[in-house]
């Protein structure tokens, strides 16, 4: 994606000095890195019931005039390290492992210095919300007043909405149902690389704007590709234009059953 | 998400009010860097929204090619026009049928592995480096190409969301000056 991205920049609109970051977004995600998150996706999570710890790290001050619903109070004051420490004792282990946490504070240096210390001593993932509580009312979303509590809660789904994991896909690719659709959106390449689902509908995602039509919407929709992203993007899309049952899987298709996998068009795999 | 259409059909409008009907140059101004023409070979860019099951339009900047394939058409990786994003790069080697009409014997296109070359890669390390400037300080751009709905779950600092598959929506993102320095990631290689 992202050298196909640079490869356009580079020879169709002329940019000089193109680079790609082969690593990603994950691995950069997995060092001690700065990681934002924008306030559009903490709404998502509140509407849909998606698992969350939000922290605001202002003064208690600020914090009970006005704050995110939902959110706890571990104020960062003067000594970011005591503060960490004190966020620390008040998650599980379990809640150290995996919990998306998200940080905010209305002096982005110090969400992010907080986010990094957490990242190095305590927690294997993490997010800044962009912009503070003020990107977030910026957005027209609600805020609250009154006294906040230090006592975490981890509850709701850990799934995005719409999420099908590799083993139950592997169910249905195995025969797809009459009422079933399964769209493929990656690259020709990639299909003649790995090969293709039986019967799969085959659209990359670049050409999706023009073949919209092609899906049917009286079906029930699978879209997948080799990880989850480019299927993610077609689930949003299939859905802002009325499709009612769709899905995307959510997982990498190295991890699917290869002898399901079968050459279709496109000669090898 | 996938909703500028009025955008880009307005690009393929412009496209073909500025190319002239008369079909002469074989080689985009793009290409001519590494590719030149042997007179047998079109090099250019597909214009948007021509790809169709028998045809599709090359532009090479100042003339436009219609390009006709069929069943004998020899197409490198691919099985239909339609697979094809617009703009992709492709070489058609062609036969003349009138002008800029064209029959392809082959067409082939480039794929993003074909740019997966080391001069093109950015580490880490050195991007973690580029971002204690500012963006305009360093005159650098970090470009998230995957889609809206990963990137509002989590980016990297200063990144600006053009998503791969719909670049051409998002052109107003990309700076005036063309030796700014872009970075794109993405999820990983793929």
């Amino acid at each position: 994606m992202s050298p196909h991205f640079a490869r356009v920049a580079k020879e169709v609109y002329g940019y000089k000095n193109v680079k790609y970051m082969v690593a990603g977004h994950m691995t950069w995600q997995s060092g001690i890195n700065a990681y934002y998150t924008e306030p559009e996706f903490l709404k998502m999570a509140q509407d849909e019931n998606l698992a969350h710890i939000l922290v605001d790290l202002r003064s208690p001050d600020k914090a009970a005039k006005e704050h995110i619903k939902g959110a706890v109070s571990f104020p960062a004051g003067d000594n970011l390290e005591d503060a960490a420490r004190a966020l620390s004792k008040a998650l599980s282990k379990k809640q150290k492992k995996s919990a998306r946490i998200i940080y905010y504070s209305d002096d982005p240096e110090v969400a992010e210095r907080f986010h990094l210390t957490m990242r190095a001593n305590y927690v294997e993932d993490g997010y800044i919300l962009n912009g503070g509580i003020a990107a977030w009312k910026t957005k027209g979303y609600p805020v609250a007043s009154g006294p906040m509590g230090d006592k975490i809660t981890y509850e709701g789904k850990t799934t995005l909405p719409g999420a099908m994991t590799i083993p139950d896909f592997e169910k249905i690719a195995r025969s797809i149902p009459d009422d079933t659709v399964v769209v493929d959106v990656r690259s020709p390449s990639e299909w003649s690389k790995t090969g293709i689902v039986p019967g799969a509908l085959l659209i990359p995602i670049d050409t999706m704007n023009r073949r919209w039509s092609e899906v049917p919407k009286e079906k029930k929709i699978i879209v997948h590709c080799a990880a989850g992203n480019r299927a993610l993007q077609v689930w949003r899309g299939l859905k802002d234009k009325g499709y009612q049952n769709v899905s995307w899987v959510d997982g990498k298709l190295d991890k699917f059953s290869k002898d399901i996998l079968k050459n279709g068009l496109y000669g090898k795999p | 998400m996938f909703g500028k259409r009025k955008i880009s059909l307005l690009a393929v409008g412009l496209a073909l009010i500025a190319a002239p009907a008369m079909a002469g140059s074989l080689v985009a101004s793009n290409c001519a860097g590494c590719h030149q023409s042997d007179g047998d070979t079109l090099w250019g860019t597909i214009l948007p929204g021509s790809q169709t099951d028998t045809t599709v339009e090359l532009t090479t900047g100042k003339d436009v090619w219609k390009v006709r394939y069929d069943k004998k058409s020899i197409l490198e990786s691919f099985s239909n026009a339609r697979e094809l994003p617009d703009e992709t790069a492709i070489a058609v080697t062609f036969k003349a049928e009138g002008v800029g009409r064209a029959y392809a014997e082959e067409i082939s296109y480039k794929s993003s592995y074909d740019f997966h070359q080391l001069d093109n890669v950015i580490t880490m390390s050195k991007v973690a480096q580029l971002l204690e400037k500012s963006p305009a300080e360093g005159n650098y751009m970090i470009v998230d190409a995957r889609g809206y709905d990963n990137f509002i779950e989590g980016h990297l600092p200063n990144a600006v969301l053009i998503p791969y598959y719909e670049y051409q929506d998002f052109k107003d993102r990309m700076p005036a000056d063309k030796n700014t320095l872009i970075v794109a990631y993405c999820r990983g290689f793929t």
